[in-house]
């Protein structure tokens, strides 16, 4: 009869299958409902805002991300830019200080390390409706904000609102890889958001009432993923955050296999960490869509890469130990592959897992069209492939021993170049 | 707790994507199933072609003495088709798994139709006086000298066509097999086993050896350095 490996793999296989259906059948109920404006919008309210900009060296970037700031569509005297130095080492301070002659920007020195601690400092200092973060390497589109407050004017429950990421101006071949992915990601969190199923509010681009902070506290250390933990706990406290499809920010991704594995590392330390402390959120029928699809699908997800990553090395083993049996006994020679077209048997979970690759494409193309990218680019789509079936289950498993171990990354130290 | 602001959790869309799932999956185990069921279709219509051969072989050999081997000869050795039909059988247990029971039913036939072929050209050696060579292999699964003697086997009989190959997994719970087995007095310690016409070899032999052996018999088959030779000279 089946094997546990086998009933495990086709539980993953039905569980993979089964997320992308939800998402695509998600997709179908509220494409209509998705924003995709191309013109300048006109609001009844311009709310006060605030975006503050946590940075620790970042010399190369912050110049431009508060160039983007300044050519933000919204009413200047509506608009303050607070700049958050958190003890860079270079030029940052020097750079943001530059900016202080325009009345709309602040910038304020925080000698205690760590973002969280930062983004505090900073939100102390404000006191308008709405609050923005904005990473100091991510570049905000002119219309992203206006889209955003319509958000907030429309809905007066939505407490935090989160924007689409696009990665800004791909080089290196994992800066394509991590392209695709953020594509597919924002179909992804468009389609969570849907079902009230956001578990992060992004440190590149995500707004909020500044209220929501009086009401749930401010942000915390939480093993450097603030931004995964505040969205968890505003959800805890039953409040909402929203997705806006057309709000685009550009960030700085890594472009190194090194950089990138620093910071998903902790990006995935952090998630453990805090799935862990929200625990009893999972399954808990108050949370909708958070509690019985985002966290649950995540948890399988991780031991799906891990699965797959033993399942793809044990074969390619097994594999390369019957070619070496083979030449030793046979030679080279006698590895000439007999194949016929007309002998093919196709399994059933290879039509399965043919159709939940389109699905995955699929995926990736919806979210490049909400996200006005290039559609017919193959390049980003096969490094993306690749950088999921070799990285990723490297740093998921590193990430889950750390947990085991209780060791964690530091943003200082990633953002160190 | 203030959750009045929160999405509402809508079950019945849990529901429907399950089911849409399940019928993703059955639709996949349908289509599989249907194309694997023209493929056994196909062996099976292979298989019985073979079976008739072998009928009418045997059918032909009983009258043989009312006619003469003569007539007979020619066209009696079907090892060349029961191997194609081994070649196809091991290429399909490579994709499904030997296991797979209309997997286990085809090689079980296989298995007796080569027991068939077997004793009909030896039969027929010793009536017409023909000279075959004929070689047996016993192998098993779970054995590491038995893959690695599957492998010289496969690859020294692409050059020895006229050799008439036998093989047969030693566990094979059919009497015909178990009663060659016995009568051969072939021992699973012993296995690999190869049977060269009458000549024993256990544990098999390396493809040097094996190629060896089989030039005594076949030396036009490795006369090509011999050729070459003859041509330089």
């Amino acid at each position: 009869m089946f094997s546990i490996g086998t009933i495990g793999f086709y539980a993953l296989l039905f569980f993979a299958v089964y997320v992308q259906v939800f998402l695509l059948i998600t997709y179908i109920d509220s494409r209509t409902t998705i924003p995709r404006r191309k013109k300048q919008i006109k609001l009844e309210k311009y709310p006060t805002v605030t975006v503050l900009v946590p940075c620790y060296n970042e010399e190369g970037t912050i110049g431009g991300t508060v160039e983007s700031l300044l050519r933000l569509r919204y009413p200047k005297k509506k608009l303050n830019i607070v700049l958050v130095d958190n003890n860079s080492t270079d030029n940052t301070f020097n750079i943001m200080s530059a900016y202080e002659k325009n009345e709309q920007v602040k910038v304020l020195f925080c000698a205690e390390q760590g973002k969280h601690v930062a983004l505090n400092y900073g939100l102390e200092h404000t006191n308008t409706d709405l609050v923005a973060t904005l990473d100091a390497d991510s570049f905000i589109a002119p219309s992203a904000l206006e889209r955003v407050v319509e958000v907030f004017n429309n809905d007066k429950e939505v407490q935090s609102v989160v924007s689409s990421i696009v990665i800004h101006n791909p080089k290196t071949f994992i800066q394509f890889a991590q392209k695709a992915e953020y594509e597919m990601s924002i179909y992804v969190k468009n389609m969570l958001a849907q079902i009230g199923g956001l578990h992060v509010t992004p440190g590149p681009f995500s707004v909020f009432r500044r209220s929501i902070f009086d009401k749930v506290g401010m942000y915390r250390q939480a093993y450097n993923t603030e931004d995964c933990e505040l969205a968890m706990r505003i959800q805890k406290q039953g409040y909402k955050i929203w997705y806006c499809a057309d709000s685009y920010v550009y960030t700085v991704c890594p472009d190194t296999i090194s950089k990138l594995f620093k910071q998903r590392i902790r990006w995935m330390y952090g998630f453990f960490r805090n799935l862990i402390d929200y625990k009893d959120m999972i399954f808990n029928p108050k949370y909708a869509g958070l509690a019985f699809f985002t966290l649950p699908s995540s948890i399988i997800s991780f031991v799906a890469i891990i699965a797959v990553f033993g399942f793809a090395i044990y074969n390619i083993g097994n594999l390369i130990a019957k070619l070496i049996v083979r030449i030793s006994a046979a030679g080279v020679g006698s590895v000439v592959p007999s194949f016929s077209v007309t002998e093919i048997y196709i399994p059933a979970t290879l039509i399965v897992m043919v159709l939940l690759y389109v699905m995955i494409l699929a995926a990736i193309f919806i979210g490049r069209n909400m996200s006005r990218q290039k559609l017919l680019s193959v390049k980003d789509i096969v490094m993306f492939v690749i950088m999921s079936g070799t990285l990723a289950p490297a740093w998921v498993i590193k990430s889950m021993v750390d947990v085991v171990r209780s060791k964690q990354s530091n943003w200082q130290q990633e953002k160190s170049r | 707790m203030n959750n009045k602001h929160y999405p509402q959790h809508d079950w019945k869309k849990y529901l429907i994507v399950f089911l849409i799932t399940l019928g993703i999956f059955l639709i996949a185990i349908y289509l599989s199933s249907a194309l694997s069921n023209k493929r056994f279709a196909e062996m099976r219509t292979f298989q019985d072609k073979l079976a008739t051969d072998i009928l009418s072989s045997e059918t032909r050999f009983a009258l043989l003495e009312r006619t003469s081997c003569e007539h007979f000869v020619d066209d009696a050795l079907l090892s060349e088709e029961l191997n194609l039909f081994g070649e196809r059988l091991s290429r399909m247990k490579k994709q499904l798994s030997a296991s797979d029971p209309a997997v286990e039913q085809l090689s079980r036939y296989y298995s007796l139709l080569q027991v068939k072929d077997y004793l009909l050209v030896t039969q027929l050696a010793e009536k017409c006086d023909t000279d075959p060579i004929i070689m047996l292999h016993f192998t098993k699964g779970d054995c590491a000298a038995c893959d690695r003697q599957q492998y010289v086997v496969d690859d020294v009989h692409k050059d020895y066509t006229e050799l008439s190959l036998y093989s047969f997994d030693y566990d094979t719970e059919l009497s015909a097999v178990r009663t060659l087995i016995s009568t051969l007095g072939v021992k699973e310690k012993d296995l690999p086993v190869l049977i060269l016409n009458d000549e024993v070899f256990k544990q098999g032999l390396s493809e040097e050896d094996l190629r060896n052996k089989l030039a005594e018999f076949f030396p036009e088959e490795v006369s090509d350095i011999g050729e070459w030779e003859e041509i330089l000279e």
